[in-house]
């Protein structure tokens, strides 16, 4: 039934034809309104699809619209003016609390609703406001300077107030805050993520997941759903690409396996693909996906490395192998089931499915055992972590059309060329058949690094021509994208009474779920970010994969390092206890410093030799004094409550920037008619700044105002190649493209000026604003452009460069903890948490503290709460953002502090190195080993959850 | 999927209209439940209570009587409202909700994990309900009962305000939903307790009062911590305890184990009752 509603719309009254049924937030979506966003399908938990209505704050995916009929509706879209943005608007710009932005539309509205309510809010009112509201990527906690700033410039508009640290003073740019550039588009609520590029008339296409965890596909009858008039086509593994790949988004040859075709045989996983429906509408696919007739051959799951790996498991691979290059001596595809199909490895990755073992590798450097003969106190200590979600706020997502014969993809990805290598690989068309424009991207996590969706869309657009999105919902999400591998870390220390370390030896097992995908380099980053913060003689590490049946594993923040920084960093806490030494002490003693040799990098190549490395810069000393003085390191605090204990710990981390020797990245610089700048970045901004990183970065070098710097970034038709925003590459990788060509743009400036004025080059400076200055005169850009852009000009001046390297840029990083643990209860409050971080020179201070806090609280969020729990059928019980436990503004730390120590690293642009993954690496270890300063008990599993704690202490 | 919406103007059409499609409708307060995609059931005909204009608060000589349509947030903005029901709707982390989320949907829901009903139960609080005859019925029958009916209002004697209470709750993390809630309501006299009330949420399916536990309580010194843990722990049925299943009915205990949910039960009472005990007097 349809029906008229009256709205006031962002202060004009408006007539609505809807129906009953619609909710409010897809009525606006309809009208134009992209600021409401979906995070979680309508169940009420993440607050995305804020709206103000009649004066509060509420959930419009909540609302049917009958329910607005007479009231008045704010949104995002009537806070600037014109091209003015709001006081909000900008306060959130200068404070560095927008990344994604997925988000930032109904933060902000809850900040207007707000300061609305009180002028000068407090603490618990700001957390009150925005208590509602999922944010994956911020932490939250400039979220407070934000508000006290709109609120001040809602009174002045030109108040200005210094909202992050400075750095580099010899620099204009680089070192100081500035808008993201992207910025002003997010905090509008314009059009900017994938599902704002949905054209009316697009198809959608649903997935039917398998209900079963492990089982092969007896039958499939999708006759029924074909026949229903809007259906356009049905996916199967009859007829899909009989192609095998790996959905990892690395570069090529892959370490992981193709170990997957579009659609199996046999399903791996609940929720795994059986068929996709694309249809005229997003009701109908999902009518006709309920059509679908499926029988299947149930078999038993393996949901742990314990099944995994016990005699007599099920296969979740039974495969036929083949290598293209490497094939073992003694492969043996006998006992392999053609309907488990094919794994084909680009080079061996010690892989044996049939064991269920996906990947496997071990090295070292010295002699384990007669490290551990040398030993005057060994330590021994197992620790696990559970899997965890990466709950990007806006799920994954694609938007598929042709246009010219060309396949189009619009896409939320963290790796553009990857995934138009992967997509046109499976379709059998060339790469320049495919153009990939990355869209904003609403979180990505790692899990984005991913081909999760494209390829089905694609193909489907491929084939019926029609344009396609696929969405998946929350659930799906949960299940099918992509989590962190559950682990289990043997940690063996020797030592000398002394506190110094004469062995390490770590043994992991890694859980990867039922695709290979990162199965090699997410266990071997566990032990390559966190061994090399120890300088020892003997270290040795075995890493074990496996295959089972539980939601696939991949990419997140981290990539690994958390899980084994949460090992060796308790096991070091455990050590020093048991030597009776101070934490810190021993911290001190065996930390790595500047110029350290890591040998150990040899051995912990992705599938390859690494490359040793020599640490060129190094802030853990000035971490640790800082981070020591700040929390009042050694001296116990007491709590009124006989309950209450309180204890403090801390926690080294490391990551790296990029993969040298493996990554690589490209951009282009031009110089434009009126003399202002144009970048094409290969680089994937996924809403943590690299675009602000890059743009400032050119605009430094050309001392060129940053707003004459206009930036058009991951798009595979128009700007070069990057392998994209994985491994901590963007600062290091991506902003040494950007400078690179702006250096070699530089010189060509330098030598068209020369020529205008008569003077040799070597004699020019460039001075600000885009002006070449000589002894006898300067010229400005402008001039330059013209010079060398008219006819008997050399052409426009344009500089393309390519950054690769065998050199590393460390980042190094500090987290100290006070927690309260209430004895009786079980319950942690984390007082204070410190991330000292050792960024090099933080190009965009206040986005890097952003990048800190998102990622600590992230992980405070698996060290204390998140995690998915799986039946004994392998489902998801709690694959939504209710049970899940995602942290909100009120899971934060008490005292939550990011501080940049800064460094100046010789290899990364203007000193910089990465600073987006690091901070997730601290939390578990830092809080372990605070718990146990509080109560004497070592949680040796994540998370550490009121259960685990009593169980420790004897209560239960 | 819904046809039609209804938007009546009194309590009588609402309840006309309710019997003329019976359970092919379904009442539509804040829709917090209703319109979420966890609801279990689909409807064709959503009967819309906002017309009743069922969102005053009255504070008369012997009462406060809280329409069943008042958001949680207007009960936290109420001066009328008693403070230890502010503090329960407070549980309720998200503003977002509380702005939309009404009294009225929040008790017809009956969730055993409501950071609400426990205190409403130890309030004694009462509903005045339309079944489609007016009838006044103590909260804690309406949810053993569970009679069809529209709720009007709520209704809580000064007289119980004037006792002691308290609530809490576990809650794993900000935004997850309880794992356990208890009330308590009491009477101290020379630090003997009279007539405790203890309710107990988040465990099992239905909220639970824990009467062994009340009258083993009644007329003695309230007893230590450790003793009021070991009765609780002891009362709780260790059957109800373990989770059953997932989804909007149970939402808690997914992850805990059954041990562990009978201690923290224990403790939260525990806690529960010396804060009540602890309390200046009245909750108004
Ligand atoms: C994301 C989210 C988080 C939540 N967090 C919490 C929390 O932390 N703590 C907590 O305690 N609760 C929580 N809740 C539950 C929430 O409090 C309830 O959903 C809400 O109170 C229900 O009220 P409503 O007005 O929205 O009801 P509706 O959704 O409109 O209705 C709920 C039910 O009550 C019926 N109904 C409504 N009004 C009446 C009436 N007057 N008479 C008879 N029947 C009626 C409806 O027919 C329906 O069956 C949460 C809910 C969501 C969606
Ligand atoms: S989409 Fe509305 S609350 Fe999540
Ligand atoms: S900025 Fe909040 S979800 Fe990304």
């Amino acid at each position: 039934m349809f029906m008229i509603i009256k709205v006031k719309l962002n202060g004009r009254l408006r007539e609505f034809t809807t129906e009953p049924a619609e909710r409010v937030r897809d009525l606006l979506r309809r009208e134009n309104i992209f600021s409401v966003r979906n995070g979680c399908d309508g169940q009420g938990s993440c607050g995305a699809c804020s709206i103000i209505l009649d004066g509060k704050t509420v959930n419009s995916c909540l609302l049917l619209s009958p329910q607005v009929d007479g009231k008045e509706i704010y949104t995002v879209e009537h806070l600037a003016d014109n091209q003015d943005l709001s006081a909000i608007q900008t306060a959130f710009l200068s404070t560095g609390v927008v990344q994604c932005g997925y988000c930032t539309p109904a933060m902000l509205l809850a900040t207007k609703n707000l300061l609305d309510r009180h002028a000068n809010p407090t603490r618990d009112q700001i957390k009150d406001a925005f208590s509602g509201i999922f944010c994956r990527c911020t932490g939250y906690e400039q979220l407070f300077q934000a508000v006290g700033l709109a609120a001040k410039r809602q009174k002045d508009p030109y108040y200005m107030q210094k909202t992050a640290p400075e750095f580099r003073n010899e620099l204009r740019v680089v070192g100081k805050s500035a808008p993201k550039v992207d910025g002003p588009r997010l905090v509008r609520g314009e059009k900017a993520y994938v599902e704002d590029m949905v054209l009316p008339g697009s198809c959608h296409l649903k997935m039917l997941g398998s209900p079963h965890a492990h089982a092969y596909i007896k039958s499939i009858d999708t006759a029924e759903a074909e026949s229903m008039p809007g259906v356009v086509m049905v996916i199967t593994h009859k007829n899909c690409p009989d192609v095998y790949y790996n959905q990892a988004g690395q570069g090529f040859p892959e370490p992981s396996p193709y170990d997957r075709k579009m659609f199996g045989h046999k399903v791996l996983h609940v929720g795994d693909r059986v068929a996709a429906v694309v249809a005229e509408s997003e009701a109908l696919s999902g009518e006709a996906l309920k059509k679908i007739k499926v029988e299947y051959e149930v078999l038993k799951p393996v949901l742990s490395i314990e099944e995994a790996e016990a005699p007599g498991a099920p296969v979740v691979h039974n495969s036929t192998l083949e290598y293209v290059v490497g094939a073992p001596a003694d492969l043996d595809n006998s006992s392999a089931d053609p309907r488990d199909g094919k794994i084909i490895y680009q080079f061996p990755i010690h892989a044996d499915p049939h064991k269920n073992i996906a990947a496997a590798v071990s090295g070292g450097i010295g002699d384990i055992e007669h490290g551990l003969a040398e030993a005057e106190v060994v330590f021994e200590g197992i620790y696990e972590t559970s899997q965890v979600q990466c709950t990007p706020l806006e799920p994954h997502v694609v938007y598929t059309r042709m246009d010219g014969g060309r396949l189009i993809i619009h896409a939320s990805t963290m790796v553009p060329w990857h995934l138009r290598r992967i997509v046109s690989g499976i379709l059998g068309i060339t790469e320049n058949k495919v153009r990939v424009i990355k869209e904003r991207v609403g979180g990505a996590f790692g899990a984005k690094q991913d081909i999760v969706v494209e390829e089905v869309a694609a193909f489907a657009t491929w084939v019926t021509g029609r344009p396609v999105l696929y969405r998946l919902n929350r659930t799906e999400e949960f299940i099918a994208s992509r989590t962190r591998h559950p682990m289990e870390v043997r940690v063996k220390l020797g030592g000398k009474k002394d506190g110094t370390l004469t062995a390490i030896k770590m043994d992991l097992k890694a859980n990867t779920g039922p695709y290979g995908a990162h199965c090699l380099t997410v266990p071997m980053n566990s032990c390559s970010k966190s061994l090399p913060l120890l300088l020892c003689d003997n270290v040795h590490f075995n890493v074990t994969t496996f295959y089972s049946n539980i939601p696939p594993c991949g990419a997140y923040q981290g990539y690994g390092a958390p899980q084994g920084s949460y090992a060796l960093q308790l096991a070091c806490a455990e050590m020093a206890h048991k030597l009776g030494m101070d934490h810190l002490a021993f911290l001190e003693k065996n930390r790595v410093r500047d110029g350290s040799m890591l040998e150990i990098l040899r051995c912990l190549g992705e599938g390859r030799e690494g490359i040793p490395q020599e640490v060129s810069s190094c802030g853990l000393g000035p971490a640790l004094a800082q981070g020591a003085e700040m929390i009042a390191w050694g001296t116990k605090q007491e709590s009124n409550d006989p309950d209450i204990k309180v204890g403090k710990g801390v926690a080294i981390i490391q990551q790296g920037s990029g993969l040298p020797g493996l990554d690589s990245a490209n951009a282009c610089v031009t110089l434009q008619g009126d003399g202002t700048l144009m970048l094409l970045s290969g680089g994937t901004d996924v809403g943590t700044g690299l675009d602000t990183l890059t743009t400032k970065i050119v605009s430094e070098c050309l001392a060129t105002r940053m707003s004459d710097v206009s930036l058009i970034s991951a798009d595979t038709d128009v700007t070069p190649y990057d392998d994209g925003a994985y491994a901590s590459a963007g600062t290091f990788f991506s902003g040494s493209a950007a400078l690179n060509a702006a250096c070699g743009l530089k010189e060509k400036i330098l030598d068209a000026a020369a020529k205008m004025i008569g003077e040799s080059s070597k004699d020019l400076v460039l001075e600000f604003p885009s002006t070449v200055k000589g002894k006898s005169k300067s010229v400005t850009f402008a001039e330059i452009a013209r010079y060398t852009q008219c006819g008997t000009g050399e052409g426009q001046l344009c500089s393309t460069a390519c950054f690769t390297t065998d050199k590393a840029a460390i980042p190094y990083g500090a987290h100290f903890v006070q927690v309260a643990v209430n004895t009786a209860t079980g319950e942690i409050k984390i007082q204070k948490y410190y991330a000292l971080q050792d960024c090099g020179t933080p190009i965009n201070p206040e986005l890097a503290l952003g990048q800190i806090y998102g990622g600590v609280l992230k992980t405070i969020g698996h060290s204390l709460f998140e995690q998915m729990i799986l039946d004994d059928k392998g489902r998801c019980l709690n694959a939504n953002l209710l049970d899940y436990r995602v942290p909100m503004i009120n899971d934060l730390p008490e005292d939550f502090q990011a501080i940049l120590v800064e460094t100046n690293d010789p290899f990364g642009p203007f000193g910089a190195k990465s600073v987006g993954e690091i901070s997730c690496n601290g939390a578990a270890p830092a809080i372990a080993s605070a718990i146990h300063d509080a109560t004497g008990v070592w949680i040796r599993s994540w998370p550490f959850t009121p259960e685990k704690i009593l169980k420790g202490l004897g209560k239960i | 999927m819904i046809e039609q919406f209804y938007k009546p103007g009194t309590i009588e059409e609402a309840l006309d209209l309710k019997d003329k499609f019976k359970e092919c409708a379904v009442f539509l307060a804040g829709g917090t439940l209703v319109n979420s995609k966890d609801f279990p059931f689909r409807y064709e005909n959503i009967i819309s209570l906002e017309g009743l204009k069922l969102n005053q608060i009255a504070n008369t000589q012997g009462e406060v009587r809280i329409g069943a349509l008042c958001t949680l947030e207007e009960l936290s903005e109420s001066s009328f409202v008693p403070h230890c029901l502010k503090e329960a709707v407070a549980q309720v982390v998200s503003r977002n909700i509380r702005n939309l989320a009404t009294a009225g949907g929040h008790i017809a829901a009956r969730k055993s994990c409501s950071d609400l009903l426990p205190l409403l139960i130890a309030l004694e609080a009462q509903l005045q309900i339309h079944t489609p005859a007016a009838e006044t019925m103590l909260l804690e029958v309406y949810l053993q009962t569970r009679p069809e009916g529209l709720i009007t209002e709520i209704i809580l004697q000064k007289t119980h305000l004037s006792r002691l209470h308290s609530a809490g709750c576990l809650r794993a993390s900000a935004n997850s939903r309880s794992t356990l809630t208890v009330a308590a309501s009491l009477q101290l006299d020379d630090g003997v307790v009279h007539d405790p009330i203890i309710v107990l949420g988040g465990v099992g399916r239905k909220l639970t009062r824990l009467t062994i536990v009340e009258t083993q309580l009644q007329g003695k010194p309230m007893p230590h911590t450790d003793k009021l843990v070991q009765l609780v722990r002891e009362n709780v049925e260790h059957s109800s305890c373990r989770p059953t299943c997932i989804g909007p009915c149970i939402w808690a205990g997914i992850e805990e184990d059954a041990d562990y949910l009978q201690y923290q039960a224990g403790m939260l009472v525990a806690s529960t009752l010396r804060k009540a005990c602890r309390g200046k007097g009245a909750c108004l």
